[in-house]
């Protein structure tokens, strides 16, 4: 049984609560404070001490004006990049379902930076390991809801059981719908690169719009096919260095 | 200075999952890069297709070492795998060639070892590379061919006669594994150009160590024909595969684009005359000219590893490219 949250960015107003929640359950360093320009988005983006990070994007459309937001999170991929590309065995699959880094084990080699397709796990310089959101592991385990859930004020961050949330999440869409907001759909839930994300979010524009991959996949996907390019090179080195030999004897 | 957690150690405890998250200093250069960028535009004017331009994906953390153990860890493959052919079919004539081969298969690997753990961010913990077997992780995977060879590439310089021969053996059995491995460890990630290229890079990663040993080989004074016609092979191969790359990555004009534009063109075109050059001099220079050749034909493959590497980490800055990728392959 898994859980997980459903993000309805239709009802976010860009509070940050979560995001302050989530730094001082999981005592969190900031990360300096600067103006970044970039609307009411001054945390930027996921990284290494930053586990929620709300998005602000300012749209024109129509000649009118439009402000949409988002609470992104690690998304918990049911078919995980950073987990599988893991050498050291530190990211692991909790019994909640979740994607867990093990700092004790962690020696930083960076490849679950480069393998993730959301950007979210990052490797703390001066730390020199790998850190994502935990789902709140320790939460979870007292029986407790997620710090960002927790704080949500109106509800954007539904925390649950994935099956759960995704009946909620559809009738969601259809509520909308009915409303004339015909541009909400689902994110994430059957997305066949990662087998669907147990975080997943509604969303009212094209994923790009929130810095979110269209069509993300675990890299691990075309690993066989990759496998085999591998293969036929190496098989291609041995073969060339035999009729080198070969063909470089002295008669 | 204070840990960024504002907590009074006299009231509370630092405890959390985050807790033991080690601060010294608050990331500055991500502060100076984002004020730079502050009020550049007025957020909603403009039809902005990205999210502030902002990277989708976390461009690598991996630094110079890496590309460097791609050169290392390739000449010593392709030596490990050079010396074992020509022990056992190269015949008493070839027994030099065979010794320098072990030296440079111990000397890469080694060497090699070094990079990889000078970029770990814990490097007192490399040996958890060892501690489980992953076969979803070329990293896992490489570091499984790249232990045994290097102990074997040792044992083959350093164990006498017989034993010595059985160790060349072992490391020229794992040695074409080391070469190419790399290859998938590159392109088994999100980065946009080194996903794009993973049927060819393989290609170019072999082709590329064997084109680094050989030079170095000639460097050491080998001049066994042996050691110039796969100086030649390789050579070619570099240039093949440099080509299917450029056309593999620019399948999504935006993917590719590091490989026409910025420093990592730059270098990707050194590497492409270097080589060229270096294969000429191999074919038709004369004693010296080959050795001027040969290093030349060495300076090419480093560039072209680098060059690489530089283009992914170009791509992976580029949101675009992570959007149009996905795009294409969508439709």
């Amino acid at each position: 049984m898994a859980t997980g949250f459903f993000t309805d960015t239709t009802v976010c107003i860009g509070c940050k609560a979560c995001e302050v929640a989530c730094k001082e359950w999981n005592q969190l360093p900031d990360d300096g404070f600067v103006f970044s320009g970039m609307s009411y988005d001054n945390t930027v983006m996921l990284g290494a001490s930053t586990w929620r990070h709300v998005a602000f994007v300012e749209r024109r459309r129509n000649d009118d004006f439009s402000w949409l937001m988002m609470s992104d999170v690690c998304k918990h991929c049911r078919s995980a990049a950073c987990l599988e590309v893991c050498p050291t065995g530190a990211i692991v699959r909790t019994e909640f379902g979740s994607v867990y880094v093990q700092p004790d084990i962690c020696n930083g080699c960076g490849y679950c930076v480069v393998a993730c397709p959301f950007g979210v796990i990052d490797r703390r310089e001066d730390d020199g390991r790998a850190w994502k959101c935990t789902l709140c592991y320790d939460r979870q385990r007292g029986g407790l809801e997620p710090a960002c859930a927790k704080a949500c004020p109106t509800d954007s961050i539904r925390f649950g059981e994935v099956d759960e949330l995704r009946r909620l999440a559809e009738a969601r869409v259809s509520t909308l719908h009915g409303e004339g907001v015909s541009d909400a759909y689902l994110y994430g839930v059957d997305q066949p690169g990662t087998d669907g994300l147990n975080a997943f979010f509604l969303l009212v524009d094209e994923p790009e719009v929130y810095n979110l991959p269209p069509d993300p996949s675990t890299p691990t996907k075309v690993a066989a096919s990759s496998w085999s390019h591998v293969l036929a090179a190496g098989a291609a080195l041995l073969g060339a260095t035999v009729v080198a030999v070969v063909g470089g004897r002295q008669r | 200075m204070s840990d960024g957690r504002y907590i009074d150690p006299r009231i509370g405890s630092v405890s959390g999952e985050a807790g033991s998250q080690r601060v010294e200093h608050i990331p500055e250069k991500r502060l100076e890069e984002l004020a730079a960028k502050a009020w550049d535009q007025v957020p909603s004017e403009g039809g902005r297709d990205t999210y502030y331009e902002r990277p989708v994906i976390k461009p690598p953390v991996w630094k110079w070492y890496i590309p460097a153990y791609f050169v290392a860890g390739g000449a010593a493959g392709a030596a490990a795998t050079l010396g074992a052919v020509a022990q056992s079919f190269g015949g008493e004539a070839m027994r030099p060639l065979v010794k320098r081969c072990r030296l440079i298969a111990m000397a890469g690997t080694s060497i090699g070892t070094g990079f990889l753990v000078a970029d770990l961010g814990v490097r007192s913990k490399f040996l958890n590379m060892l501690r489980v077997f992953r076969p979803t992780s070329p990293m896992s995977v490489g570091s499984f061919i790249l232990a045994p060879t290097a102990g074997a590439a040792a044992a083959s310089v350093v164990l006498p006669g017989a034993l010595g021969d059985l160790a060349g053996l072992l490391a020229g059995a794992l040695g074409p594994g080391l070469a190419s491995y790399t290859a998938i460890l590159t392109s088994n990630t999100s980065v946009p150009l080194w996903a794009a290229s993973r049927k060819a890079l393989p290609a170019m990663y072999v082709s590329s160590a064997a084109s680094a040993a050989t030079s170095l080989l000639h460097l050491t004074g080998s001049s066994e024909r042996a050691v110039t016609i796969l100086d030649v092979a390789a050579s070619i191969g570099e240039l093949a595969s440099g080509y299917a790359i450029e056309q593999e990555a620019s399948k999504v004009e935006r993917v590719g684009r590091p490989l026409h534009e910025g420093t990592s063109a730059d270098l990707w075109k050194a590497s492409k005359i270097a080589t060229i050059v270096g294969l000429v001099l191999a074919l038709f220079g004369g004693r010296r000219t080959k050795k001027v050749g040969a290093f030349v034909g060495l300076l090419g493959s480093v560039a072209a590893k680098f060059a690489i590497f530089r283009a992914g980490i170009a791509s992976a800055h580029d949101p675009r490219a992570t959007f149009e990728q996905q795009r294409a392959s969508v439709s």
